[in-house]
């Protein structure tokens, strides 16, 4: 050991230069090729994020030129519409209920296919997944034409219950529902697999001596498993939440925030602003407001994934 | 093996991002003989299968005039085109000729993005409703696809119920006797589509009673007039008391499905949809003024005028200004409103062969034009999409149940006026 440390011991002023470029040297050809990632996540994320923040702080034009520093104005008038009081209780109770619905669906789900592993399964996961590979824009406009009334499918459906002319997305609290109908029918499937993996990540030898111990699963399922798959719960509760609050695509294509703003989200408002009024500044505050909270939502989850998800291991 | 590729990779990487800039720079620079490429966006604001039949007139353009290539860019609703103009002015690319809402104007001088076109204007001979009134002493745009709000009845529906189906109701009062009689035939009475851009229905239902949504300067509005409140209440009572439409919010492009397939007899619609009515429906399709209250002004008027965006290179704009006018000379506007059953925005196109066999088959299409002198213009203001949500979303919440009349107008005009505010002092 101490010999190795002796020889490892780099030399003072050029030696250690030698052995720098001597480290570097190998890999030249991956840091060369590194530049052009780079250059892209500079330009199309760094750049963009660092000019939303400063922008925020600034008075706008109408064609988003800055023309002062303007402090805290642009979030006050942001904090003073009252439209956005309406728009953020509509994307809490969308989100609550998104993201709890999510997490019951794909729990039982899990538990389900892990509890059946044979070859019918696999059917089963490719018909539950393939929601989620659908791009959201094309599943909205599907779900457009279910919901048609007296010509979509949920309107032949009711028809001869005399409720054929029906109309969800008339009415604010439904469409508001139907956007998180259509949330979980994208999202508990993909949960569904993070879940899978954790109780397959289980090793049989617990199941076994559950099998022994308590032959009616009740009271392991509490104390053995669902503290071991607590972290990825967890994990899959931040991500479903950050996935709710980013929502846009299918109020552009289903909704746009109507009727009334009964399903206008704080992603689409976002978009309102700044597209649709002009208002520079205040989006800009609203999209640095954003860029914090969900970073720091990520973030956490990316710590509990990393640090504490195998912790019984 | 995997560095060779890498390196491949790389290589092929960087030379598509070398040929991307090298043929930006020769399309900038192209040599005069080559035509000049306009970049032209267009909304469709109307139900039916338009975008064949722009692409097919924009080729007529380019065949008719080889110096100059029209590039048509389909962009979506009204709303949505404005927003990608925006985006593509920022951008500093921005497109040479585009078709927007008429009532944009004032926001697009606002933005400086857009040129007068006094000359354009004052040579066509255009529908005095369609280009008045003037904005700073200029015209902005070249009215294009203009459409009236009309209402379209069933007359085989009408002569089951036993009315006259010569003609639509022209009273308020009618409108209810016709639909309870219609109800007790077996059919819906009226649908008057509520969801998205409500407001364009709903203005006429105002004016008809006296005073319009807003006021000529564009920096105010008048949403909590007694005269509004007046329409919205017979917009509930046509659902709630005389129980002759559907309660709730009805969609916009679903509601032409309905009559054709005769589950309503009435409806209110733009006279845009004539055509895809006409085309889906096994019955006489009637087509009406709207029903009158106390005021003569009974219809609104709505659609797009084609903008010439500032900015541009000079041999652009020449070519623009070329493609513009062809667009709205008489031959095409006829074309277009066969096509589409827009109003044509000259009475010129009503003169020609073309248009007369047309009409002569399909008088429905004469009741637009006719309408045009009892038609007040469309609400236009500053932050006008912001402006047409406010508007909306009162007059939905109230349609959907959660507020009342009184309590969705007065805060739709309290909202306004403090979006406004900073235009009311310039």
């Amino acid at each position: 050991m101490i010999h190795l440390r002796i020889n490892d011991n780099p030399g003072p002023g050029t030696a250690r230069q030698r052995s720098l470029v001597a480290a570097v040297r190998p890999h030249l050809l991956c840091y060369g090729l590194l530049l052009l990632p780079i250059a892209m996540v500079c330009t199309f994320i760094v750049i963009p994020m660092v000019r939303t923040v400063w922008s925020s702080f600034q008075a706008m034009d109408a064609r988003g030129m800055a023309i002062h520093f303007s402090g805290w104005q642009n979030y006050h008038n942001l904090f003073a519409s009252t439209l956005l009081q309406t728009v953020l209780k509509n994307t809490l109770f969308y989100s609550v209920l998104s993201v709890v619905l999510c997490l019951i669906i794909s729990f039982i789900l899990s538990i389900v296919l892990n509890d059946s592993r044979n070859s019918s399964s696999r059917f089963l996961l490719i018909g539950l997944f393939s929601p989620t590979v659908i791009p959201v824009v094309a599943g909205a406009n599907i779900w457009l034409y279910f919901l048609a009334p007296r010509f979509g499918l949920l309107g032949r459906i009711l028809e001869p219950f005399g409720l054929g002319n029906v109309n969800l997305l008339g009415e604010p609290t439904s469409a508001l529902c139907v956007l998180v109908v259509l949330f979980v029918w994208k999202y508990a499937p993909y949960f569904t697999l993070f879940l899978l993996a954790a109780l397959q990540a289980i090793p049989p030898d617990i199941r076994d001596a559950m099998r022994t111990e308590d032959p009616h699963h009740w009271h392991s399922y509490f104390k053995v498993i669902l503290p071991m798959i607590a972290p990825m719960i967890a994990f899959v509760t931040m991500m479903a939440t950050v996935y709710a609050l980013e929502t846009v695509d299918p109020v552009y294509v289903m909704t746009q925030g109507g009727p009334g703003n009964g399903t206008n989200l704080i992603m689409y408002y976002l978009y309102q602003l700044g597209f649709n009024y002009f208002s520079w500044g205040p989006a800009a505050a609203l999209s640095t407001i954003l860029m914090v909270g969900l970073s720091g939502l990520s973030a956490v989850s990316l710590i509990i994934l990393e640090r504490r998800a195998f912790h019984w291991q | 093996m995997k560095k060779v590729l890498f390196v491949l990779l790389a290589v092929v990487m960087s030379l598509t991002g070398l040929a991307g800039c090298a043929s930006k720079s020769t399309s900038g620079s192209a040599p005069s003989s080559s035509p000049v490429q306009l970049t032209y966006y267009y909304p469709v604001g109307v139900t039916g299968p338009l975008v064949p039949v722009m692409t097919k007139m924009v080729n007529q353009f380019n065949q008719a005039n080889p110096t100059i290539h029209v590039n048509p860019v389909f962009s979506g609703t009204y709303p949505q085109t404005l927003a990608k103009v925006e985006t593509a002015i920022q951008g500093g690319n921005p497109p040479d000729v585009v078709v927007l809402n008429h009532t944009a104007r004032l926001d697009l001088i606002h933005l400086d993005a857009v040129e007068s076109l006094d000359d354009l204007v004052t040579a066509g001979n255009y529908y005095p409703a369609f280009i008045e009134p003037k904005v700073n002493g200029h015209y902005w745009g070249v009215p294009f696809q203009r459409s009236t709000v009309v209402l379209y009845y069933n007359k085989d529906a009408f002569k089951k119920a036993g009315l006259d189906p010569s003609h639509g109701p022209a009273t308020w009062d009618e409108l209810v006797a016709d639909g309870k009689a219609l109800e007790k035939s077996g059919i819906t009475g009226i649908e008057i589509p509520s969801d998205g851009t409500v407001y364009w229905q709903f203005e006429p239902f105002v004016t008809d009673c006296g005073k319009n949504l807003y006021n000529d300067d564009g920096k105010s509005v008048n949403f909590n007039s007694p005269e509004a409140k007046e329409a919205l209440n017979f917009w509930l009572d046509l659902s709630h008391k005389y129980k002759i439409e559907p309660t709730g919010i009805l969609p916009w492009a679903t509601t032409p499905d309905d009559f054709a397939a005769g589950h309503t007899a009435m409806i209110i619609h733009s006279s845009g949809s004539l055509a895809n009515i006409l085309k889906k429906s096994s019955f006489d399709v009637g087509v009406a003024f709207l029903p009158k209250n106390t005021s003569d002004y009974r219809t609104g008027t709505g659609g797009g005028d084609f903008y010439l965006m500032k900015g541009i290179p000079a041999d652009h704009r020449t070519a623009a200004l070329t493609f513009i006018k062809w667009m709205c000379a008489p031959e095409q506007q006829a074309e277009w409103s066969i096509n589409t059953g827009y109003v044509a925005s000259t009475p010129d196109a009503y003169n020609l062969p073309v248009m007369q066999a047309y009409v002569a088959k399909t008088p429905q299409a004469l009741v637009s034009p006719s309408q045009l002198q009892y038609a007040q213009p469309e609400m236009s203001t500053y932050q006008l999409n912001q402006i047409y949500d406010v508007c909306n979303s009162a007059v939905q919440s109230v349609i959907a149940g959660k507020a009342s009349v009184d309590d969705a107008l007065n805060k739709a005009q309290q909202d306004a006026t403090t979006i406004l505010a900073p235009y009311q002092q310039s």
